[in-house]
């Protein structure tokens, strides 16, 4: 019973922070957005160019099958989704360093900004890549599945952007093995090539990696028209919250030695 | 609220294991309803202090207890994102205290009316000056806080009218019997507004009790050099065998809008160091704020507005009937000129009186009218040959010089430019004594100025074109260039 009251103190207050990750990741969107001549439309043309790049390098340079193509696309698009939000996180705690020093704040929120304000970018990313799938290989009912898919990458980005940017803020080293990692990971993650092509032995090592695995599901939706694999997704996301919460404590639980860190 | 044997120290470099012992051993309580004023010279420990009052910061040793208190810490900047607008910076500062996103936005016009920003209130943040920032940080914080408000130097910064505004509305909240725990250099203010102060030194508390008494001791020691900026190891900067005493503190003159913060940014100062005096020097016509964008930074300058640093009233401003509008047509009134140049130097010397180590140094933005002021100022020169004209521009490259090369050698502690006969008085003599160099010690000084003394040489007998050539050169960016390149 004693939980009750706690859940009842911090219910407002995870709101009141959550209304402010998503009011803040708003406005450095259109603040970001304003730098530019053509603003948001960047956010549609960026991803569109970059689609046409690699069909343009893949199908008429490499001279590849048409289908391998679209398997790229959809490989990269969904990896630049992690990649960013994983790699902005980084910076995220020493970028608030006034923040930090004005208004006692949950640190989760700030690499927790960054998850949102790429995410919300990602819409028009994923918005265009559906517009670009559906036109050239056509559009199935399997694609109702697709908000399953995009919560659990959601859930996994934000649980390794909170991971990165303890770490980095605990030792700003780190941010050069983060980088690394993530082309490391980029390459294992089966982004230029089919995992299932490999002898099953190392499949299995490939698929330890759930980036891998959650191309491999989009892939299944998107070009196949197949269901993705509900069990995985469920378990991964659980994993992923819980891990989130184990985050949370220690947020809190080394609350004093981040702020040092911060601003030192 | 709590404190006991609160210590706490800022890591150095990483993998080193030295650092900054920021607070020692400290021990207060301050209780409900109660207003008290924290003073002591940069470096001393009063922001460290108040973020750990705050919960910002934990002690390394000891403990705080809020007793339940809800906080609040006013200071400059209020964690705004450089990167956002001043108006969305606001909503979300009110969205961060509590307010649902449609009452943080309602509450838009007010911080922008009473703040004066207006439309700048749309402009990234990054594009402030440093007095529009503490506007900004002020009315966005003041109506929020909670039962205890802690202020950081905010009141000190701004114009005169910011200033004026800005305490009016800290007496009304004094009155509603919050507690208070005001942090400033301005012990006049401290002295004023607050029953108890605490005098903190190296991060200890040196003095605790009524506030006259201690800001009595606090000004007593000022006075001997005591009190001053008391960060380890400035002395020992000082080159070897010198017999001048390193400065403890820094003064740059100037009125709003001359461009203090701006050089002062330029030459990456240390916030708190500068401070800006005279703000009703009405020859100096505003720069705009827009001109300022992006270069001043997050250096909070202290505005002392009008009183000097120990609290006391400046000499009184000269003021032109037709106030803030002077233009150059009233500077030409040799009587006016002359009464501002000699309300320059009563505040100088009241200033050199009150700190004794301090170097003066005075920042023109419109080096016209001072030209014409010191014009009138000197009966022997009201006609100017090109020589004399060729050794003010001298003196004022040389002296900028001088400050660079200080600058370099005592890290940040010097700044800025002199203009005009201020350099021939006691900072040319105290700089080159510390810097021991010769009065005209550098080819490139002197190739600095040589550019400007043929232009001048071209436009003998016209004060008034010399002095737009004077002018341009004091366009601070591209002066900046102009500075480095002395360097």
């Amino acid at each position: 019973m004693a939980i009750l009251p706690l859940m009842t103190d911090l219910a407002p207050m995870a709101v009141r922070y959550w209304r402010y990750t998503v009011f803040r990741a708003y406005a450095n969107l259109l603040s970001e957005a304003s730098r530019y001549r053509l603003g948001w439309l960047w956010w549609i043309a960026e991803p569109l160019a970059m689609t046409a790049v690699f069909y343009v390098v893949f199908r008429y340079l490499r001279g590849a099958d048409e289908n391998f193509v679209y398997f790229l696309i959809v490989g990269v698009v969904a990896w630049l989704w992690f990649s960013s939000g994983a790699g902005n996180a980084a910076q995220s705690l020493t970028n608030a360093r006034s923040l930090v020093l004005q208004v006692k704040l949950p640190k989760i929120m700030f690499p927790l900004i960054g998850v949102v304000s790429v995410t919300l970018k990602q819409v028009f990313v994923f918005a265009a890549l559906l517009v670009v799938v559906g036109a050239l290989v056509g559009s199935s009912s399997a694609w109702l599945a697709l908000p399953a898919l995009f919560a659990t990458q959601l859930l996994l980005i934000a649980a390794i952007a909170c991971s990165v940017a303890f770490l980095c803020a605990w030792l700003p080293d780190l941010r050069f093995v983060v980088a690394s990692g993530l082309q490391l990971m980029m390459f294992c993650s089966g982004i230029f090539f089919e995992i299932a092509s490999f002898p099953a032995a190392m499949q299995h090592w490939f698929r330890l990696n759930p980036m891998a695995v959650m191309l491999e599901q989009y892939r299944f939706v998107l070009l196949e028209g197949e269901l993705p694999n509900f069990h995985w997704c469920a378990a991964l996301g659980t994993a992923c919250l819980f891990w989130l919460a184990l985050l949370n404590y220690a947020y809190r639980h080394w609350d004093g030695m981040l702020t040092r860190r911060i601003i030192s | 609220m709590r404190l006991s044997g609160v210590s706490l120290r800022y890591r150095g470099q990483p993998g080193t294991k030295d650092g900054v012992l920021a607070l020692a051993d400290v021990s207060l309580r301050i209780g409900v309803g109660e207003n008290v004023g924290i003073v002591g010279g940069n470096g001393a420990g009063k922001s460290t202090l108040l973020r750990v009052m705050a919960g910002m910061l934990t002690p390394d040793a000891g403990t705080c207890d809020a007793e339940g208190a809800s906080i609040a810490l006013l200071a400059l900047n209020a964690g705004f994102d450089a990167e956002l607008s001043g108006a969305n910076n606001v909503v979300m500062y009110g969205m961060l205290m509590g307010l649902t996103r449609r009452q943080a936005m309602a509450r838009v016009p007010y911080v922008v009316e009473a703040s004066g920003l207006r439309d700048a209130a749309r402009r990234r943040v990054s594009t402030y000056s440093s007095g529009m920032k503490a506007r900004l940080a002020f009315w966005t914080a003041i109506d929020l806080v909670p039962n205890v408000l802690l202020v950081d130097e905010v009141l000190s910064v701004g114009d005169r009218e910011f200033s004026e505004k800005s305490r009016q509305a800290m007496i009304d909240r004094l009155q509603e019997n919050r507690t208070v725990v005001l942090a400033s250099h301005n012990v006049g203010f401290v002295e004023q507004m607050c029953e108890r102060a605490i005098w903190l030194e190296e991060g200890r508390i040196r003095m605790d009790g009524a506030a006259s008494e201690v800001i009595g001791a606090y000004k007593k020691a000022g006075a001997t050099g005591a009190a001053g900026d008391a960060k380890p190891g400035a002395n020992a900067q000082a080159p070897e065998g010198t017999d001048a005493k390193m400065p403890r503190e820094l003064f740059v003159c100037g009125a709003p809008g001359c461009g203090v913060a701006t050089l002062a940014a330029l030459l990456n100062a240390d916030p708190g160091v500068a401070l800006s005096l005279g703000s009703s020097w009405e020859l100096v016509d505003p720069v705009p704020e827009d001109r300022l964008g992006g270069l001043a930074g997050d250096l909070p300058l202290v505005d002392h507005s009008g009183t000097l640093p120990n609290g006391d009233e400046a000499p009184a401003a000269v003021s032109s009937p037709e106030g803030a509008a002077t233009s150059q047509a009233k500077v030409d009134d040799a009587a006016y000129a002359g009464a501002v140049v000699g309300n320059l130097y009563e505040r100088l010397d009241a200033t050199y009186d009150l700190f004794p180590n301090c170097i003066v140094l005075q920042v023109v933005r419109d080096p016209i009218s001072a030209v014409s002021a010191w014009l009138h100022d000197e009966a022997t020169l009201e006609n100017p040959t090109n020589d004399d004209i060729d050794g003010w521009i001298d003196g004022w490259n040389e002296s900028v010089a001088i400050a660079l090369k200080a600058q370099s050698r005592f890290g940040r502690r010097f700044l800025c430019v002199s203009f005009n006969r201020l350099m021939r008085s006691r900072t040319y003599v105290d700089l080159l004594r510390l810097l021991r160099l010769p009065p005209t010690f550098t080819d490139t000084a002197r190739a600095c100025l040589d550019d400007t003394a043929a232009q001048v040489r071209s436009k003998p007998d016209a004060p008034a074109s010399v002095c737009a050539r004077v002018e341009r050169r004091a366009d601070f960016r591209g002066y900046s260039r102009l500075l480095h390149g002395a360097v």
